[in-house]
Formats: structure tokens, C-alpha cells, sequence
């Protein structure tokens, strides 16, 4: 009778990959083996001693927050890809709660004014990125033109001839910075940059996005995330997608988006509607 | 299931800590890969294994040039303080043993840590080894084996723990 036994069983018999019945086989032939069993035995000790011996380095604070800021993000665009697929409708009920739980847990001054539940839309999350690059970067401190406005709006818009409409924060004491353009996931999206009286940055993110879903009314109405610990605005006004973030309160993004939100709507629908 | 891609940190840091063989270049790596993993977020399934799919994205980024772009070896000891030598007695022997394992694993070529780190440590099935390193089932066993023997005669070639640094042990009846 010839060894039925390999070395690729003995491989996975160390790794606990064989099945029951190979597994009593091989038993069977290292029992009449005695030298091969000892040093499967060993190889089966060495594995064990290597799950002891290995475990994750010490890593600095300042870079595990990096880490996990990626991390966050990531878990957002696979949250974002199971709602759109509709895996299943029951997941998808499961992954609303836990999407504004989970978001209300992380920032719990941070309430949606009216659905926190809503998962957070790439646009906004694009938003939220784009703003902490235009921060390590110091692009509010050098490198913009005011004038540039009108020239990245049109760059931003699928049709150039169109540009992308920008809202302007209303009041006193507001200062045009500049915009440029910034990348996200369906092309390039309009950034502009605010700066108060007291020295604080509003950052408007606007993109055109017409391979969306249809609008729902809930859309229209400005929605409040924290992503990575600063508050998010974000709606939608037809094709296009607005999100705001900064330095400046909670309730000033709040108030502008509100305005700014009612104020493209009114235009929306009919020749009486006001600016922003 | 959701997608928790915070509870896969820890073995994306200990595979790429066996890849790079350097704490710093570790948390690099797996910065860039999540960073790749944005990049291509549409090519994970919902459903499929999350781990397996992050894991792999960390090996292609290893493999794929960002490894000649890092230093080499940058500090062993870095990585683990005391695998090769325990510079404290330790307490047990099983972890003595394990740091001395440990160090004779980071000493073995690429391509034999790391199949045996996926298999060992992580219990990845031996058709996940082959997604995450992209190589043929059989390829995996035939390494699996001789990263086995690789890692027998680095212990058999190691120096014995010196015996001021042996734990003691005591009897219990």
C-alpha cells in the first residue's frame, strides 16, 4: 500500500486546515512515524509561540490619529457603496441607525437639524478632506486669488459655459479669500474660501453632480455631520451638491446654509427668487 | 455584516510590521493602504472578506514599488525591542521563547515571513493566503512548507538564551 500522507498534508495538518477525516488519517500515519510527528509537533509549537511573539507595534499618538482618520473615511465610502448597491433592504435599515448613531456617538454636539441618519454623502465627505488638505497646506494663508471665483466655477461645471453656482455668506464683516479647484470622486469641485471678522474660515465645497439620484425632498433641507471632529452642511439643489465646513461655529455654517439652501430654491422656482 | 475597518487595523499593522520589518515604515504602509483602498473602494464586494481584501491591498502596495521606495531594514530592533534578546527577564518562558521565535521569523527572505505570519497568526485559510499574495494555492503550500524549514534552522542556528536571562521558573504543585 502506498503513503497516502504528502507534505502539503502535513502543511495543513500544522495549520489546522484539514478536514476531520484527513486529518484522522494523518494522525493515523504519524502515530507509525514517530520522527516526522515530532517535528510536526514542533512546527505546530513554533506557530503557536509566533501568535504570542507577534503583535502590533506601539505607534505614536499623533500618527494612529491619521491612521484612523483614513480609516474613518474608508468605512464611509463601503458604508456609502452597501447603501448604493441595496445589498439588502434589511442591511440597509440596519446601516441608517448605525450610520447616525454612530456619527452622533462621535460628535455629540453635532445634530442634524433633521436626519442625522442619513448616510454621509461622498460630496460632503470630499468636502470634509478637501478642507483639512486646504489646512495642512495653508491654502487660505497664500496661494488664492479672489478673482479666481468665477474661473473655477466654471471649471467645476460638466458644461463650462455654466458655471457651478456659488452662494456668498451675507452680512458684514465676510471676506473673499479665493477658490480653487479640488478633486473628488466624480471630477473637480469648486472650493472657496471665507474668512469672518473674527478671522475664521467658512469653506463652501460645490460640485456638479448629475449622475446622482433623483432628489428627495429631504435633500433640499441642510444636513449637519461631524466628520473627524468638525461639522459638515451639506444639501442639494438639482444637479448640483454643496457642502460647508470651516473654522467658524456650528451655527454659522448652519445659518448660511440655510440661506444659502432657501435662497437656491427660491431661484429654483421662478424669476423672484433673490440671492443667496 | 458592516464594514468595520477600524477592527482590521491591528492585523493590517502586524502584517505590514512583518513585511517592512520596521515599526515606522509599518504604519506608513498601512497609511498608504488604506489610502490605495480609497482610491479603489468600488473594487470591494459587499460581502466579500474585508480582512482578505485589505490585507492583499497592503501586500500590492508592498510589492507594487513602495517598498524600493523605503529604506531597508531601517531598524530590526526597532520593530521588536527585544526579539532577538530579551533585555528584561521576562516572566514566562512561553514568551521568551516567542520573542526568540518572533526574531528568528523577521530574519527570514521575503516571501517566507510573510506567508507564514498570514497562516500563522492571522489563521487566514490557505485560498485566502493565495488572494491576498496573488499566487496560485499550491504556491502557497510549497512556501508555506519551506518557510517552516527556513524557520527551524534560523532557531537551530540562534545562540542559546543566556542563562542570567532565563526566566525562573517555580514549581507549582
Amino acid at each position: 500500500m502506498h503513503d497516502p500522507v504528502t507534505e502539503d498534508d502535513l502543511t495543513a495538518y500544522i495549520d489546522g486546515q484539514l478536514d476531520l477525516p484527513r486529518q484522522a488519517v494523518v494522525e493515523q500515519w504519524l502515530a507509525g512515524h514517530p520522527a516526522v510527528a515530532a517535528r510536526v509537533m514542533a512546527d505546530k509549537s513554533l506557530s503557536d509561540l509566533l501568535r504570542v511573539g507577534c503583535v502590533a507595534p506601539e505607534v505614536p499618538p499623533t500618527r494612529l490619529v491619521a491612521t484612523d482618520q483614513l480609516a474613518g473615511r474608508l468605512q464611509r465610502q463601503l458604508l456609502l457603496r452597501l447603501v448604493r448597491r441595496g445589498v439588502q433592504r434589511g442591511l440597509a435599515a440596519c446601516l441608517l441607525i448605525a450610520v447616525g448613531w454612530g456619527l452622533n456617538a462621535m460628535s455629540p454636539g453635532f445634530t442634524a437639524p433633521a436626519d442625522a441618519a442619513l448616510p454621509v454623502p461622498v460630496f460632503a465627505d470630499e468636502a470634509a478632506e478637501a478642507f483639512h488638505t486646504a489646512l495642512r497646506e495653508r491654502v487660505a494663508e497664500r496661494g488664492l486669488a479672489d478673482d479666481a471665483v468665477e474661473e473655477v466655477a466654471h471649471l467645476a461645471s460638466a458644461d463650462p459655459d455654466i458655471p457651478v453656482p456659488l452662494p456668498s455668506p451675507q452680512g458684514r464683516g465676510w471676506q473673499l479669500l479665493g477658490a480653487r479647484l479640488a478633486p473628488w470622486d466624480e471630477g473637480d469641485a469648486a472650493q472657496v474660501f471665507w474668512r469672518d471678522k473674527h478671522g475664521d474660515l467658512l469653506v463652501i465645497f460645490a460640485v456638479e453632480d448629475p449622475g446622482s439620484r433623483p432628489p428627495r425632498p429631504l435633500d433640499l433641507v441642510p444636513q449637519v455631520v461631524g466628520i473627524d471632529g468638525r461639522p459638515v452642511v451639506y444639501w442639494r439643489q438639482g444637479a448640483y451638491a454643496y457642502a460647508v465646513t470651516g473654522t467658524v461655529s456650528r451655527g454659522k455654517l448652519v445659518r448660511f446654509a440655510n440661506g444659502a439652501a432657501s435662497a437656491t430654491n427660491r431661484e429654483a422656482m421662478g424669476p423672484a427668487g433673490a440671492g443667496p | 455584516m458592516l464594514p468595520d475597518i477600524r477592527s482590521h487595523l491591528p492585523a493590517l499593522r502586524r502584517y505590514a510590521m512583518v513585511l517592512t520589518r520596521d515599526a515606522d515604515r509599518a504604519e506608513d504602509l498601512v497609511q498608504e493602504s488604506l489610502v490605495r483602498a480609497l482610491a479603489g473602494a468600488s473594487t470591494w464586494q459587499p460581502g466579500a472578506n474585508l480582512r482578505t481584501w485589505l490585507l492583499s491591498i497592503v501586500h500590492n502596495t508592498c510589492v507594487s514599488g513602495w517598498r524600493r521606495e523605503q529604506s531597508e531594514r531601517r531598524g530590526l530592533a526597532q520593530l521588536f525591542p527585544d526579539a532577538a534578546e530579551p533585555s528584561e527577564p521576562p516572566s514566562q518562558i512561553a514568551v521568551v521563547e516567542a520573542h526568540q521565535v518572533m526574531g528568528a521569523l523577521l530574519r527570514l527572505p521575503d516571501g517566507a515571513r510573510d506567508i507564514l505570519m498570514l497562516a500563522a497568526v492571522e489563521g487566514l485559510s490557505y485560498r485566502e493566503i493565495a488572494e491576498v499574495q496573488g499566487v496560485p494555492l499550491g504556491t502557497v503550500m510549497s512556501r508555506l512548507s519551506r518557510a517552516r524549514e527556513q524557520l527551524r534552522q534560523q532557531l537551530a542556528a540562534a545562540p542559546p538564551i543566556p542563562a542570567s536571562r532565563r526566566p525562573h521558573l517555580t514549581v507549582v504543585e
